[in-house]
């Protein structure tokens, strides 16, 4: 740098004027090296998951925008929609909870198995969802361990609403407390002792400065959640029964549509589920730029 | 109030952190732990602060065993190393938090809240930070919202962890002769954990010089400087090549 600047000419200029010098020549290297890595990066997320998402959307509105309407409008679909909002509805708020009491018996009171817990929490990440389903019809089948329990009492789980509920539950289960435990524990014990020594007791400590230091990567682990709850299909499809318009949920409708050659439907259906992806993305990224805490009014002490 | 540690030893699993310590500490005097990093002044104040639990020993405050109290209901202030301030909190509500979570028999009016916070903003220099939120502040600023959140609820005893080993030396000195200033005119009962001898000898009225988990020297600064034992002596002759086997009386 000093050399070029007492040849006065600025570094841009001296790299293009000393071509053959070697300092040049690895610059240049890392230059195309830098360039051929980014262009990669985007040549793959371009072939591999811009394209597709638009092939989605071109296909769904191939035979024009009323043929969009009118395979999406109907009664099978609704019930498909339905049916996925509900899981969603319901899976997401047992799965938050799961997670901050997860969070809490790991760090906050170092129970003694916890670790176990933490690695168990990610079966659900490493198995076969069709596996995961199996298990449930294992288990609460019409000849299972809790199937046969649960008919005496008249209820039957498989091939029915509450099973896709179930199965959903299992796949999903890893994604809130993934996202929340590393912060948690990279936040450390002592916000808490902090409020501990100044009086505040275990729920107040948790309501007041535990969740409020979680809540971006909470928000993030819920919507993650629900976007894979909203399109999990393996585990669903082996316990739902596919029932039409009773116990198909969105992705299920999709391959049965698909199965019936009736593409434009299916690829219509499928826009849904891809316009739900995209949209959580862009709420997760909203929470992710980090937000300034925002101030709450109605505190006693603002008047101050 | 005063405090009493009796015979305090803390093992974790079998390393052995803290080893048969007793002290005490009138009311209204400052007493600094004083010693190296690991030799477990910390957790003597955290074993104070009922952070963490003893193996065997006692803590008692004004004669009455506090060692079975959970931490909330100890009613003794800590300040945090890192000060362990609320982010999501304006200073303000920091400033309040220890009485906004008292039970609502107990909890002063809003209106005796805000007066409190404004008073401690003031009395802590504080005055137009209180919308602030913590990340906005100095390190010295938050070193003051973090005694002023531990003054709020008017503890019995007021435990300070290196409070002022994350600042610049200028800032250190100015806030130490505050924190002096405030200790004496509040009469509080104060215990300061620090590695800084200066510190020590400037602030306290008595000092518990610590090494390996076992009291080393218990006195007045005056005292322990007439006769230092080794650890300390090695400070004072810091910059010297060589430090004399035999330290004279008169030193």
């Amino acid at each position: 740098m000093k050399f070029d600047a007492s040849l006065g000419v600025t570094p841009e200029i001296g790299a293009q004027v000393f071509v053959g010098s070697p300092r040049i020549a690895i610059k240049r290297s890392t230059l195309w090296f830098r360039r051929s890595l980014i262009g990669l990066s985007f040549a793959v997320v371009g072939v591999a998951l811009v394209m597709p998402i638009i092939a989605i959307f071109g296909a769904a509105l191939n035979h024009g925008f009323g043929t969009y309407l009118s395979s999406i409008l109907n009664a099978e679909t609704w019930g498909a929609l339905k049916l996925t909002l509900l899981t969603v509805a319901l899976v997401l708020p047992l799965n938050t909870l799961f997670a901050l009491s997860l969070a809490w018996a790991i760090n906050k009171t170092r129970v003694k198995g916890s670790t176990w817990l933490l690695i168990l929490t990610d079966l659900p990440l490493t198995i076969s969802p069709v596996v995961s389903g199996l298990m449930i019809i294992l288990l609460y089948g019409q000849r299972g361990w809790l199937g046969t329990q649960l008919h005496a009492l008249g209820f039957d789980v498989v091939y029915s609403v509450p099973a896709v509920i179930l199965g959903t539950l299992f796949v999903t289960v890893p994604y809130v407390a993934k996202q929340i435990l590393p912060q948690i524990e990279a936040q450390g014990t002592q916000l808490e002792e902090a409020a501990a020594t100044l009086g505040a007791g275990g729920w107040q400590i948790f309501k007041r400065v535990t969740l409020p230091s979680i809540r971006l990567s909470l928000v993030q682990g819920v919507i993650l959640a629900a976007a894979r709850a909203a399109g999990e299909f393996g585990a669903v499809s082996m316990v739902s029964g596919h029932i039409r318009g009773l116990t198909t949920t969105l992705p299920q409708h999709v391959e049965i549509l698909y199965n019936e050659y009736r593409f434009t439907a299916a690829y219509s259906v499928a826009s849904i589920l891809t316009l739900f992806a995209v949209l959580s993305l862009a709420v997760k990224a909203f929470f992710a730029s980090g937000l300034e805490p925002a101030p709450r009014p109605n505190d006693p002490s603002r008047r101050a | 109030m005063s405090l009493a540690i009796q015979n305090i030893t803390k093992h974790y699993g079998h390393h052995l952190v803290i080893e048969n310590v007793s002290f005490h500490v009138k009311e209204g005097e400052l007493l600094t732990l004083l010693g190296p990093s690991g030799c477990g002044k910390s957790t003597i104040l955290r074993i104070i602060a009922g952070l963490e639990a003893a193996t065997c020993g006692h803590v008692s405050l004004n004669g009455e065993d506090i060692s079975e109290t959970p931490p909330p209901k100890r009613e003794v202030g800590f300040v945090f190393q890192n000060y362990a301030l609320f982010r999501n909190m304006t200073v303000a509500d920091n400033i309040a938090f220890g009485l906004t979570v008292r039970p609502r028999k107990l909890r002063p009016s809003r209106d005796q809240i805000a007066a409190t916070v404004a008073e401690l903003l003031d009395y802590m220099h504080l005055g137009e930070y209180g919308h602030r939120f913590p990340e906005q502040l100095s390190g010295g600023q938050k070193q003051r919202v973090a005694v002023a959140r531990a003054l709020a609820v008017k503890p019995k005893l007021l435990l300070m962890d290196e409070p002022f080993s994350a600042l610049d030396s200028e800032v250190r000195r100015d806030l130490r002769r505050r924190l002096k200033s405030i200790q004496t005119e509040l009469g509080i009962t104060c215990v300061l954990v620090t590695h800084d001898h200066d510190e020590a000898w400037e602030l306290s009225e008595r000092v518990v010089v610590m090494k390996a988990g076992r009291i080393e020297r218990e006195g007045k600064p005056s005292e322990i400087l007439k006769r230092p034992v080794a650890s300390i002596a090695n400070h004072l002759f810091t910059g010297l090549t060589a430090v004399p086997q035999r330290l004279t009386p008169q030193l």
